[in-house]
C-alpha cells in the first residue's frame, strides 16, 4: 500500500471512531503530566496525534503555545469544541500527518508524541517520524514519545503464536485491533514494540533517549507502554 | 486558525514557507481561506477554522 492511501485510511478509521474515542479517553496520563508540568511557562509545545485533546488541554495550561496535531478532522473538530468551551486563547490546532509535518525546523520547545508512533505503517515511515520530532526540537528541546508494547498481557499470547505461523509476513508486531464500542467495529492498524526495537527506532532517527520507562498502565504482569524522553 | 500560526508552519512536503490567503475571518479567528507554498506553490485549505497541511493529491 502507497503512503498516501494508508494516510487516507487512518484518516478515515479515525473520523469513523472520533465521537466514540472521545468518551473513554478523558484522564491524562501521569507519565504526561509529569512531562507537563516540567515545561517552561515560556515554551511552545506540540502534541503530535493530539486524539480528543486529553493531554493538549493541559499543555495549553502550562505553556505559552499548545499546537495540537492530527490527521483527524473529526477529532480536531472536537478539541475545538473544548476549546472554544473553556475559552482557550492558546491552542492550535492543524490537521497533518505525523510523517510529514507542516512544522518549521528547529521551532518548538517540547514535544508530546503519546500513542500514536504505533499506528504508522512501515518502519521506515516510523522512523522518519521520528526524525520530524528531531527536525522541529530546538537544540535542547525535549520530547516525551510513548508507544504500546508487544508482549503485554493482552496480546502476548498471540504473538507467540504469530512467531511461528506468520513470520516474514508482515513486519512482526503489526496487528489489526478493532475498536469495539457504541455498536463499531473497526479495525485500527497497530504496530506493538518491543522494548529494544524502539529504543533502536529513536536512535536511528538521530535522537538521543535521556530516559525510559516500560509502564503497566492497565496490564497487571507485563508492561504495555514504553514511555521515552528525548533530546534532540 | 490565528493569524500567528502562519510563522511556525511550512510545506508538509518541500518545507517551504507559506502565505496566507484570508476568505472568512471572525475577529481574530480566520475560519476559512488558504495557506499557498511559496516554494512548490502547493495549495492548503483552511476549513471551519482548522488548516489542512496533508499533503494535498493532484
Amino acid at each position: 500500500m502507497m503512503a498516501e492511501d494508508f494516510s487516507k485510511k487512518s484518516q478515515t478509521t479515525w473520523d469513523t471512531i472520533a465521537q466514540s474515542f472521545d468518551t473513554t479517553r478523558k484522564k491524562p496520563w501521569k507519565q504526561c503530566v509529569e512531562f507537563i508540568n516540567k515545561c517552561a511557562k515560556s515554551d511552545t509545545i506540540v502534541d503530535i496525534g493530539c486524539g480528543n485533546g486529553r493531554h493538549l488541554l493541559l499543555c495549553a495550561a502550562n505553556c505559552k503555545k499548545a499546537i495540537g496535531i492530527d490527521i483527524s478532522n473529526e477529532l480536531l473538530k472536537i478539541v475545538k469544541n473544548k476549546v472554544l468551551e473553556n475559552k482557550i486563547d492558546n491552542v492550535f490546532l492543524l490537521q497533518s500527518d505525523l510523517v510529514n509535518l507542516s512544522i518549521k525546523d528547529k521551532s518548538v520547545d517540547s514535544v508530546l508524541f503519546i500513542a500514536s508512533l504505533h499506528n504508522v505503517k512501515e518502519r521506515k515511515n516510523r522512523v522518519k517520524a521520528l526524525r520530524e520530532v528531531r527536525r522541529i526540537l530546538k537544540k535542547d528541546g525535549r520530547g516525551l514519545i510513548s508507544v504500546w508494547s508487544r508482549w503485554q498481557d493482552k496480546y502476548r499470547k498471540m504473538f507467540f503464536k504469530k512467531w511461528f505461523t506468520s513470520f516474514g509476513k508482515n513486519e512482526f508486531g503489526d496487528i489489526d485491533i478493532f475498536w469495539r464500542q457504541n455498536g463499531l467495529n473497526i479495525p485500527r492498524y497497530y504496530h506493538l514494540y518491543s522494548k529494544r526495537e524502539f529504543k533502536n527506532d529513536i536512535i536511528e532517527a538521530g535522537l538521543s533517549i535521556i530516559e525510559f520507562r516500560s509502564e503497566k498502565i492497565i496490564s497487571k504482569k507485563y508492561p504495555d507502554n514504553f514511555f521515552a524522553i528525548v533530546q534532540r | 486558525m490565528k493569524k500567528d500560526l502562519v510563522e511556525i508552519l511550512c510545506c508538509p512536503i518541500c518545507k517551504g514557507d507559506l502565505e496566507l490567503f484570508i476568505r472568512k475571518k471572525n475577529n481574530e479567528e480566520i475560519t476559512e481561506g488558504k495557506l499557498t507554498c511559496k516554494h512548490c506553490n502547493c495549495d492548503y485549505p483552511i476549513e471551519e477554522g482548522i488548516p489542512n497541511l496533508l499533503p494535498q493529491q493532484d
